[in-house]
């Protein structure tokens, strides 16, 4: 697995002369747009203090989310090759993409690291109360990328209507701008959701900033974490299931 | 053929495994055909490429799996693996499996050749420390020192096999799945794979190889199964069942076209020495001569005469309807040979005919005329030769002789005149055959137990009694036979093909409830159908298996199996 995935890393950047680089580039280039756009001209520069390491840390827990996912989905198709060859346990293609976007995740950290020093914050020990926060995004991501992989090994258009989905969460769930901006009910919908809920209060943590908005302030107290935890912890498990019962079939059907 | 007791437990056992691939006409693979069509019911074709495939290979054993493109090799060989989940049946496999659907699996064109060489022994179970430690002997083998830091795609395929197979013999396993591997790679390089089978055998690890190479299967296998439309054609030794296929490739070639001497006579009357041993399903078309259907039809005997080589025959037979093969007998010393071709010929059963069929099936079909009788008589009596031999040491039985057509053939052979044994259920004919021939026959009810001793004889065979008996008596029927025979005594039986139970659901669910496998036809017809894995449901315990012979003739299977001690 860890051959695996060091395999496709080295495969992702071997061609390229920048190597590594290029895994920070076009996030970072993202959030070069979006800085401008809706820090400058938007004047969100302003309303927020630290606006860049607000807009870095929603923009690298989302491309981690989205990354993987997307990946994760089409890996086994992709592998089709080594499935139809090899007893390989398809989980382990998912298990090495989600490791991989794990991997390039640390990268998009780093590069945070750099902003945070910029912004003059001082890391607290809270700051490891990340760590938990991390891990249930990973979980979270881990039992989508294993629907999605067991749905497009069916039907080969999951991949359009996840690219669609995944932006209209991108643009819906307070990425750029504070959540507060939405409506009531849509600014509900992206806290309690496991991705937003990590997001936010990850940000919290990080920027100590009364502004930002978490689960528990919008909903009814730390009572409110069940929510999230609950469908992290039940997609898990339907994944689990949904996989593991598909999976014989992976072989013939990509 | 070792009758040890206490058989050690086999490397693969197989038991009626089934797979069939529903082929969508036009695939809904997304979602929104879906969406747009819901009610629009995806026609399917189902394609099967297995169908109650049962077999066994024992620790040690090289088995070779052959039958031609489409005949389900593959697939039964990624069932084995277990990247293929069976519909039906089951797959044990006793030590650790180590498969090479294809070499090279995981091989990337873009790394190094070090780094494709840990990815794909990885891949194959080869822990970080072993690979370390074998990493030299794999470049070595591959004769690829100078090549391992350029990139795999500026490789050769010849050398990206080298590398492939030098990784996965690496591997340790205890049994070997290997396909199609040697296609590709120089003579040398194949030479020193055959060094490593070699080496395989010798360490007594199992080999399973799935091959078009038939070269490579007379020279390493033990036994090899000839899998044909999904079915096990044959199993046993490897020049036999090379036969069959070859046989089998030849009237496929006919089929498209490649006619020999079409001309509507016989165009070419080869010498031919008689009396080889081969059976009639086991001749290579080398060895026979090639007729034209039309030619043999419309055949002076003159020219039949010409075309037998040989010695005469003690004739046995009389009426008008022999009188072609009359005339040709007294000269004929494999005249059996010729006989069972023209029988083949007008019943239209081209299967071992060196000649183009309009038709590949062999159908089932009672005789009509007495001519029938007399040349399904010598068609069996050729194969029970084939089996036990041209002199049976001990006292063999045919039970089921009927009034004895297969009996009067064999007794043209002296050698066979005087340990055959018959009986039957039928005393008319038990009566007529005892007034005309000093044959030793006997009645005997069509249950069990027969009137003989326990292991009484040295070989039986039959054909055609488990006909007469519910599919759900004959463990009985085979519980019977291994008592006749003496330990490790030899059986020759043909089992009829489809059997018709009835025809409504509750024979069906009956049947399902018995264990045992049935077929529908269509709608509305249930057959149920004695197949492979049921006869061998029945033998089990209590016989092995030598080899089987689907489509024997006439739509029966033939087991030769082994009592057990």
């Amino acid at each position: 697995m860890r051959v695996l995935a060091a395999a496709t890393l080295k495969h992702r950047y071997a061609d390229s002369v920048l190597g590594y680089f290029w895994a920070l580039a076009q996030p970072l280039g993202m959030f070069a747009v979006l800085y401008l756009v809706f820090g400058q001209a938007f004047k969100l520069d302003q309303s927020i203090p630290n606006f860049p390491v607000f807009l870095l840390i929603g923009l690298a827990l989302f491309l981690f989310f989205s990354d993987a996912t997307t990946r994760a989905m089409a890996e086994i198709v992709a592998q089709s090759h080594l499935m139809r060859k090899l007893p390989l346990s398809p989980l382990i293609l998912v298990v090495a993409v989600s490791v991989t976007s794990l991997v390039d995740f640390g990268l998009y950290v780093a590069a945070l690291a750099v902003f945070v020093g910029i912004s003059g914050i001082v890391p607290q020990l809270d700051w490891l109360g990340l760590i938990p926060l991390v891990l249930e995004l990973y979980v979270f991501v881990f039992a989508v990328s294993m629907i999605l992989a067991t749905l497009n090994a069916r039907f080969r258009d999951v991949g359009a209507i996840w690219d669609l989905l995944t932006k209209a969460f991108f643009y819906g769930s307070g990425i750029f701008f504070p959540v507060q901006l939405l409506p009531q009910w849509a600014e509900r919908l992206a806290l309690v959701n496991p991705f937003g809920q990590v997001m936010q209060d990850a940000r919290a943590l990080v920027l100590d900033d009364q502004h930002i908005l978490t689960l528990p302030e919008a909903l009814g107290g730390p009572i409110a974490y069940a929510a999230p935890v609950a469908i992290t912890g039940a997609l898990f498990a339907f994944g689990v299931l949904f996989f593991q019962r598909r999976q014989p079939w992976f072989a013939e059907g990509v | 053929m070792s009758e040890a007791a206490g058989e050690p437990s086999p490397a693969i056992r197989a038991v009626g495994l089934s797979k069939t691939f529903r082929l969508p006409h036009e695939r809904r693979t997304t979602l929104r055909e879906y969406v747009l069509h819901p009610f629009q019911r995806t026609e399917y074709e189902l394609q099967r490429a297995l169908a109650g495939v049962s077999f066994e290979v024992r620790q040690g054993e090289f088995f070779g799996v052959i039958g031609s493109n489409g005949s389900g090799k593959s697939t039964l060989l990624k069932i084995l693996a277990r990247i293929y989940r069976p519909d039906a049946g089951s797959v044990e496999v006793n030590g650790k499996l180590t498969p090479f659907i294809e070499l090279g699996a995981g091989f990337n064109p873009e790394l190094s050749g070090r780094e494709n060489v840990r990815i794909n022994a990885t891949l194959l179970g080869l822990s970080a420390r072993e690979l370390d430690d074998r990493f030299d002997a794999i470049v070595e083998f591959a004769e690829l020192e100078r090549f391992m830091d350029q990139k795999l795609k500026n490789y050769s395929s010849g050398m990206q096999v080298r590398l492939a197979y030098s990784i996965a013999i690496q591997v340790s396993f205890d049994i070997l799945l290997l396909d199609e591997v040697l296609a590709v790679g120089d003579h040398n390089f194949q030479e020193k794979c055959f060094a490593t089978f070699e080496a395989m055998r010798e360490s007594g690890k199992t080999v399973v190889l799935v091959t078009h190479g038939l070269e490579t299967v007379d020279r390493f296998c033990d036994r090899s199964l000839l899998l044909r439309e999904g079915v096990v054609e044959a199993i046993g030794r490897p020049d036999e069942v090379k036969g069959i296929y070859l046989k089998q490739e030849e009237t496929r070639a006919g089929q498209t076209g490649h006619r020999p001497g079409g001309d509507g006579s016989l165009s070419t009357a080869p010498a031919r020495r008689a009396g080889s041993g081969a059976g009639v399903g086991a001749t290579t078309p080398e060895e026979e001569p090639r007729l034209s259907r039309d030619g043999i039809a419309s055949m002076p005997p003159e020219e039949i005469e010409n075309f037998i080589q040989g010695q005469g025959r003690p004739r046995h037979h009389a009426g008008g309807a022999l009188e072609l093969v009359e005339q040709v007998q007294e000269r004929e010393r494999d005249f059996a040979r010729v006989a069972v071709m023209m029988h083949l010929i007008t019943r239209r059963h081209y299967e071992y005919l060196p000649v183009p069929p309009e038709s590949l099936r062999m159908r089932a079909g009672a005789p009509t005329s007495e001519l029938d009788y007399h040349l399904e008589g010598l068609l069996t009596a050729e194969m029970v030769r084939n089996v036990f031999g041209e002199a049976p040491a001990k006292p063999t039985l045919e039970w089921g002789c009927g009034s004895g057509w297969t009996m009067r053939w064999l007794s043209c052979y002296p050698e066979w005149r005087t340990n055959y044994h018959g009986c039957d259920p039928d005393p008319e004919a038990v009566a007529w055959l005892s007034s005309q021939s000093s044959f030793r026959v006997e009645i005997c009810p069509h249950q069990p137990p027969l009137p003989y001793p326990a292991a009484t004889f040295g070989g039986v065979f039959s054909f055609d009694m488990l006909t007469w008996l519910d599919p759900r008596e004959h463990g009985q029927w085979f519980a019977e036979l291994a008592r006749l025979l003496e330990a490790g005594g030899l059986a020759y039986v043909a089992t009829n093909g489809p059997f018709t139970v009835k025809d409504d659901d509750r024979a069906r669910t009956a049947l399902q409830a018995q264990g045992w496998a049935y077929t529908t036809e269509g709608e509305e017809r249930t057959r149920a159908v004695v197949t492979p894995e049921y006869t061998r449901s029945a033998l089990d315990g209590l016989f092995r298996v030598e080899s089987y012979h689907a489509q024997m003739y006439m739509g029966k299977s033939g087991w030769t199996i082994r009592r057990l001690d």
